[in-house]
């Protein structure tokens, strides 16, 4: 019989590492896919959910019967991938975390100077979203997904993320004029992102 | 073009909200009736919802196959053991049962020893040597609790900021510890025993914070913690006492 996720929960927080396991095998992938999308890179990813976990375990106490399982789970997975980037970010430039909310170190590059005849399939406007979600910030690129992608309300995602609701917002209207600014010249010589 | 030159056109924000419908009823109604009468503001919207469609053409890394087996291989050997109540409980109970007897008896013992010394003068030594015997019980069983807050209270005050879940093992000891000190120190305080009552009311005052904390204390939290210890001197009159106990026993 299949176990709701309330049960499993209630069983982990009682010492059922069954239970537990139950979680992880149903809720993995989802977490990897969210983790994905703030940090692009897979091995990344991967270490976050693992991070997640670890961290849903430890806080099985403080999981509110009321709440959705898989919200909670979102929740702990965007701030342990973003606390990972802040991590990397660190790591990489020993610089004050407040980098966490600039512009990535090679910073913004125009993709209308950036080959745009290569551009022109519609395919490869998959990867200019991909490069421009790269070079968002770790803090624009986690508002804007979890918005748009898990289709989060601006105040659950500035509870998740620590931010309020104009923060959010303003995370989310920047994310988007970037990736307006980067798609601009393929929609002015294609028309390939006009919608129909 | 707009029908009334008066009307504002809709800036992108009011544009992004309506296309997530984050605004009111009143909002959305607003942005329909405008985007109805202005090209410019529609084929703005149109643009948006271009770029917005785009997005999701984004290419999506799938995890390699057996991916919750694996995940959970990597976090199964990191998982604390944790203790069900019951379990908790029937561990935590001989200690407790200990330290319940022992107060009672010393209690006990010296309400006796007061009504023994009204009833019968005669014979004070031995109602004085039962509570003689009870006291002693009673700071044996003391000592052997400062010991093991003494081991508490290092490890938070050494505890690594960087580690995920720092106390998360002292948060069970120090919950056992709460129970079991709560009961000595009514014991001392009935007895009249100021010093180790005041001390153990301290002790007792950190340990329920750690019991009640978060497994993953935030540093801030950690380091609050820590001046507290530091500000009761706290670990230093824990062993003074202890090795005073110790003393006195041997």
């Amino acid at each position: 019989m299949h176990e709701s996720d309330e049960a499993s929960v209630a069983g982990a927080r009682n010492g059922d590492r069954e239970a537990f396991r139950t979680l992880v095998d149903r809720h993995s992938r989802y977490l990897f896919h969210v983790v994905y999308r703030v940090t692009r890179n897979a091995e990344d990813a991967q270490d976050v959910v693992q991070d997640t976990w670890l961290k849903a375990h430890a806080q099985l106490g403080r999981f509110e019967s009321r709440a959705n399982v898989r919200t909670w789970l979102t929740r702990i997975a965007i701030n342990c991938a973003i606390d990972h980037l802040r991590c990397a970010r660190r790591r990489e430039h020993a610089c004050d975390p407040v980098t966490f909310e600039q512009e990535p170190a090679e910073g913004w590059i125009d993709t209308a100077e950036a080959e745009p005849e290569r551009l022109v399939f519609a395919g490869e406007i998959g990867a200019c979203v991909d490069q421009t979600l790269r070079r968002l910030t770790a803090l624009e690129r986690a508002a804007f997904m979890l918005r748009h992608i898990e289709g989060m309300s601006i105040d659950d995602i500035g509870a998740a993320l620590g931010l309020n609701t104009s923060a959010t917002k303003h995370s989310i209207f920047r994310a988007v004029r970037k990736m307006r600014a980067a798609l601009a010249p393929f929609r002015e010589e294609t028309g390939c992102c006009r919608s129909r | 073009m707009l029908s009334k030159p008066l009307m504002r056109h809709l800036s992108d924000e009011e544009l992004l909200l309506d296309f997530y419908d984050e605004g009111t009823e009143a909002d959305r109604r607003r942005v329909r009736t405008h985007l109805e009468q202005c090209n410019r503001c529609r084929a703005l919207d149109e643009e948006l919802r271009a770029v917005l469609t785009a997005v999701d053409r984004a290419p999506i890394t799938e995890p390699p196959s057996g991916f919750e087996r694996e995940m959970w291989a990597r976090i199964e050997p990191l998982l604390p053991v944790r203790r069900t109540w019951r379990v908790r409980w029937s561990g935590m109970m001989p200690r407790l049962a200990i330290a319940a007897s022992i107060a009672a008896l010393v209690v006990a013992a010296f309400a006796a020893g007061r009504a023994w010394d009204r009833q019968t003068p005669e014979l004070p030594d031995r109602a004085g040597d039962h509570q003689s015997i009870n006291e002693r019980l009673l700071r044996a069983e003391v000592e052997d609790h400062l010991e093991r807050s003494q081991r508490v209270l290092v490890e938070l005050v050494n505890a690594d900021y960087q580690v995920e879940a720092p106390i998360a093992g002292d948060r069970a000891r120090a919950a056992d510890l709460v129970a079991a000190g709560r009961l000595y120190r009514r014991s001392a305080e009935q007895i009249g025993d100021a010093e180790i009552g005041g001390l153990l009311e301290d002790l007792e005052r950190v340990l329920v914070e750690v019991a009640n904390g978060p497994a993953d204390m935030s540093a801030t939290d950690l380091a609050h913690l820590r001046q507290r210890i530091e500000d009761r001197d706290l670990l230093f009159r824990v062993r003074v006492v202890a090795r005073e106990m110790a003393e006195l026993r041997q």
